[in-house]
């Protein structure tokens, strides 16, 4: 595994190269979709596409899915979603949690619904590591509240 | 105290060196300028983009004192910045007590990303300069510095990130130096392969050295396996394997299936937040976790959408948990929908033992709308004297035009640390966008 840092370094000095050189001749994806969706109910990729983008639809477990996709082609995501979008939810530091600001989209899986100061503690139990991609490295001010 | 709030704020938007993080955000935006003149030119109008999102909420907390937050969202972005591939994005809030203060501080604010974008027509050359936001393989992070990726030749890919981590300033740890970046190959619609690393300094020690292997395979249609297996190279452990199945949809129906094992004291060893600090207690650094989850979602027409899940958590020290349950979901496209759900939670310890009720709905009326929720949780035994616990809201909206809206909503909740709370909230939202010399594109 130690290699990779000299491998990622090397990256690092030829992605910068590359992207002025760049020679692949791919067409790169379009700035914006050119069919604006405004509901969650529109956003199945499949009715329209039947490549790669149909693995897109946002379906069932999607918001579970969602990091394989961001990790791999975020620039796929930028398509639909402006970032502000991801910063609803992984923001550095707590604002206001999203279960709070879109009160009127009750579709949307929001991990903090309802009673979230209980449920934490049991969501923290079950599963420590979904907590830990949004509130791990941040948001310290809050947790500090209590846990000290 | 007035002071040391305006200077908190300035270090928000300045780092903590103030004038030389911003000399730095300047070179770098000289810079990408500077690339700018190894790609043919491409003239276009300058347009700005933005909303602005102002919410101010109520609430009495547990010793009667009076929270009345007042937070402003704003995201803004330029496009065609001199040419159609130059953009800048940025978005952040403030927030500011009207009441009483809240968690220790009357004022607070974050610049979320600010960063001078250069996305070219061809090979999905991105190169960003500024706070971005990097999602690549193990990394999701924000980074003061600059992100790169482009495709290569032969279905191969490269991105890059380097610069300074953002971190809350009470972290207690002080990265002072980020980078990484990840390598990928790509048989469009059938395969994508992925290995990425990240490292991070603190001062002159490590903090954070991972590496990881990602994958999205769409062997035949109807059938994608997608997921990540990330490893720890200063614990020299696999912190997480995490893999999905997608299967469908054959005649309506889905089926997903994941996979997931986590290792805590691989996984948790870079948190600064203390709950997730290893030595603290909470967590069991010997504990690894193996998760099973299915989900099959079947729908019955173009409205209405019926699903079952199931995950199963496999402990090694905690024992195993079962979470299982339905739901049945409405919707039509533009007018509203509804859902009602129904889960339980089966787990080895009394808190890990309760069922989940859940029903919603929302409606459109011209240019208002309505929304109700309902979210029930009755545990099997008393937590802090309570075994039932609810909440509801009711919000009400109305859109001035497709670009102004306000929702007033109220939040009654019973649970083990309220009676009865109460909560209000109101939110204006307002989409802008204007073009210098040419037409919007309008705000997504």
């Amino acid at each position: 595994m130690k290699h990779m840092k000299t491998m990622t370094l090397a990256a690092l000095l030829a992605v910068s190269l590359l992207s002025v050189y760049s020679c692949a001749g791919t067409n790169s994806l379009a700035k914006t979709h050119p069919v604006e969706i405004k509901e969650l109910a529109e956003a199945v990729c499949s009715n329209c596409h039947t490549n790669e983008w149909a693995a897109f639809d946002h379906v069932g477990d999607f918001l579970t899915r969602h990091k394989a996709f961001a990790a791999q082609k975020k620039q796929a995501c930028e398509v639909c979603h402006a970032e502000s979008f991801c910063t609803d939810c992984h923001a550095s530091k707590a604002g206001l949690s999203p279960s709070d600001r879109y009160k009127d989209s009750p579709e949307i899986s929001y991990p903090h619904r309802g009673d979230y100061l209980t449920q934490h503690m049991i969501d923290g139990r079950v599963n420590p590591a979904l907590c830990m991609k949004c509130h791990g490295r941040q948001n310290n001010e809050r947790c500090r509240a209590c846990h000290k | 105290m007035k002071g040391g709030s305006c200077l908190k704020r300035n270090r928000l938007l300045l780092g903590r060196e103030g004038r030389p993080q911003l000399l730095r955000m300047v070179i770098m935006i000289a810079a990408l300028l500077g690339l700018q003149s190894f790609f043919p030119p491409a003239s276009s109008a300058l347009t700005l983009n933005g909303e602005s999102n102002t919410y101010l909420s109520f609430r009495e907390t547990a010793d009667k004192s009076k929270i009345v937050p007042l937070y402003e969202y704003l995201d803004l972005s330029l496009d065609n910045i001199g040419d159609n591939r130059v953009s800048f994005h940025s978005s952040g809030w403030g927030k500011a007590d009207l009441g009483d203060e809240s968690y220790g501080k009357r004022y607070d604010a974050d610049l979320l990303y600010a960063y001078l974008s250069f996305k070219n027509d061809k090979n999905n050359t991105t190169i960003n300069l500024g706070r971005v936001l990097v999602f690549e393989g193990v990394a999701a992070e924000k980074v003061d510095g600059f992100y790169a990726r482009t495709d290569i030749k032969y279905g191969f890919g490269a991105s890059a990130y380097v610069g300074r981590p953002v971190e809350t300033e009470s972290n207690g740890v002080s990265g002072d130096l980020i980078y990484g970046g990840r390598l990928s190959y790509e048989i469009p619609s059938i395969v994508v392969l992925g290995a990425s690393y990240l490292k991070e300094n603190s001062g002159s020690s490590d903090f954070r050295e991972e590496e990881g292997a990602d994958i999205w395979l769409n062997p035949v249609r109807q059938v994608v396996i997608t997921g990540r297996s990330s490893y720890n190279s200063m614990t020299n452990g696999w912190m997480e394997h995490t893999y999905f199945l997608s299967l469908g949809p054959f005649s309506n129906l889905r089926l997903n299936s994941e996979v997931s094992w986590i290792s805590y004291k691989d996984y948790f060893s870079s948190a600064t937040t203390d709950v997730f600090k290893l030595m603290t207690g909470i967590l069991d650094p010997a504990e690894k976790v193996l998760i099973l989850g299915q989900e099959a979602a079947y729908s019955i027409n173009e409205n209405l959408t019926a699903s079952a899940d199931y995950k199963h958590y496999d402990y090694d020290l905690a024992g195993n948990a079962n979470y299982y349950g339905g739901k049945l979901s409405y919707a039509v496209l533009g007018k509203g929908g509804a859902g009602v759900s129904f889960h339980r939670m089966s787990g080895a310890t009394d808190k890990l033992r309760y069922n989940e009720y859940r029903v919603y709905g929302f409606k459109k009326f011209g240019r208002a709308d309505l929304t109700l929720d309902f979210l029930d949780v009755d545990y099997d035994s008393e937590i802090d004297g309570m075994k039932n616990t609810y909440a509801a809201s009711l919000a009400i909206g109305y859109n001035f035009s497709n670009k102004v809206k306000t929702v007033a909503d109220v939040d009654y909740s019973r649970n083990p640390n309220f009676n009865r709370d109460v909560r209000t909230f109101l939110s204006l939202v307002w989409q802008f966008d204007s073009a210098f010399g040419g037409e919007t594109k309008g705000v997504r």
